[in-house]
């Protein structure tokens, strides 16, 4: 057999990835060695299960902590300069996830790495949180469908779909199921021994002509608040955000993904979004406006 | 040429791949990338201290199987040297000989690969994705930020994609 050839830009990533694994080992010891216990999530935790040599492309380190952890975390991740790479403070799971604190550290499980071991969410907890994370982001980054291809593919033999499923609410499970569909459907995932196979091939029309719109946009959607001084940069986000992109809407109301009229949830999720938003825009030209 | 030199192959702040007839390494002190070629990587390995150059010009001869000249490996080693992936810097001596005089001598007679240490550089694709939680260009320095100078409107630490564009 040939060996595979690497081509310039995989070789940066792959050795990038390695890169990060030993900053994400560094700072999890780091964190661990002041009595703070984080969680990794995305990053090295869903690099795990790419194939070899074919690296996921990351950039920086996700660490979630316990609320009563957060205030003590947050303010090593601003005071330590030398992890080598940003940390995401993240304050639990928050909306990513329905159980638990205590649920999820109480399942989650140690990834060993070359560098060190690494506390990451269990199998059945990470492909729940992913596929809720990338649902959240309307879907728009194609590229990370591939992280719920590869949580599916290259689960472990014992992976248990009751307890990735079951232990939240039908709506919630319905995402997953939407989730795992759609890269079935775009990434050619196989699904013929998944329990729930035919609910993977039933995808609302909408979901996928968000997706495919999302994905032909070359305007990628960023924090309005970082657009201030680009006044038509600052409209296409705008123009962007309105009407909500479908999928995200569902999520961040908590609502089904099924064949039923997105517009009321769309209008909720305007209502929830608006005041917030604007609160960060608002504190941005305050800041700007002090120095 | 001084072959009683026992060149040591650094090791700290190095992060190593191997993959298949090629090594990466990533410098985390100089934030650079390299790619080892086969001769590179197998000189680079070979370098533990106690093999001086005749030592490793032999280790190189058994593990590709075909005459290598002490040259050869002077010409791996300047490189490593070069791009601090040694412990101490090795100074080739070829012998009154330029670099490429050397390159060319050996390159006609030899039937292995030249070795060569390549830098290796983040796509345009990666460094566009490269984003951070900043929102001035004063918080990006010591926070891991791709770069250190400008944090643009995209929220991408890469001053040139929009000059002038930070807060």
């Amino acid at each position: 057999m040939n060996p595979v050839r690497l081509g310039e830009a995989n070789k940066w990533e792959l050795i990038n990835q390695k890169r990060l694994e030993r900053l994400t080992s560094e700072a999890f010891e780091k964190f661990g060695s002041i009595g703070l216990n984080p969680i990794v999530i995305k990053g090295a935790a869903a690099a795990s299960f790419y194939p070899e040599h074919q690296p996921r492309r990351f950039f920086d380190i996700d660490l979630a902590f316990h609320r009563d952890e957060f205030p003590a975390a947050m303010e090593l991740a601003e005071s330590e300069h030398r992890f080598g790479t940003h940390i995401d403070v993240h304050l639990e799971l928050r909306s990513l996830d329905s159980l638990t604190w205590p649920e999820l550290f109480a399942r989650s499980t140690f990834l060993e790495l070359e560098f060190g071991s690494i506390r990451v969410l269990c199998p059945e907890d990470h492909l729940r949180v992913i596929a809720v994370h990338w649902l959240n982001d309307g879907g728009e980054n194609r590229e990370r469908l591939w992280d719920i291809y590869c949580a599916v593919a290259n689960r472990p033999t014992d992976f248990d779909w009751s307890k990735c499923l079951d232990c939240v609410s039908e709506t919630r499970r319905g995402w997953v199921i939407t989730a795992i569909g759609l890269a079935h459907k775009y990434l050619d995932l196989d699904i013929s021994d998944l329990p729930f196979r035919e609910e993977c091939e039933n995808i609302p029309k909408w979901v996928t002509r968000t997706l495919e719109r999302e994905w032909a946009d070359p305007v990628r959607t960023r924090p309005l608040q970082s657009c201030l001084r680009q006044p038509k940069l600052f409209l296409k986000q705008l123009r962007k955000r309105i009407p909500p992109n479908p999928i995200q809407a569902s999520i961040q109301t908590e609502s089904p993904i099924n064949d039923g009229s997105r517009f009321f949830v769309q209008i909720r999720n305007i209502a929830n979004r608006s005041v917030p938003s604007l609160e960060r825009i608002t504190k941005v030209i305050r800041r700007k406006d002090s120095r | 040429m001084s072959n009683t030199t026992f060149p040591s192959a650094r090791k700290s702040g190095l992060v190593v791949q191997e993959v298949p007839d090629e090594v990466l390494i990533y410098d985390l002190e100089s934030n650079k990338a390299h790619c080892l070629n086969k001769t590179a990587a197998a000189v680079w390995q070979a370098c533990n201290g106690s093999n001086s150059v005749d030592d490793i010009t032999a280790v190189l001869e058994r593990s590709t199987g075909s005459k290598v000249t002490d040259e050869m490996v002077w010409l791996a080693l300047d490189q490593l040297s070069e791009n601090n992936l040694l412990e101490a810097e090795v100074k080739a001596n070829f012998n009154g000989q330029t670099r490429r005089e050397v390159l060319k001598k050996i390159g006609l007679a030899s039937v292995i690969a030249l070795p060569i240490v390549a830098s290796l550089v983040a796509p345009k694709s990666a460094m566009a994705s490269a984003s951070c939680a900043c929102t001035l260009s004063s918080q990006c320095p010591g926070r891991g930020c791709p770069s250190d100078t400008c944090c643009n409107g995209d929220l991408i630490c890469a001053p040139e994609l929009t000059p002038g564009g930070c807060f």
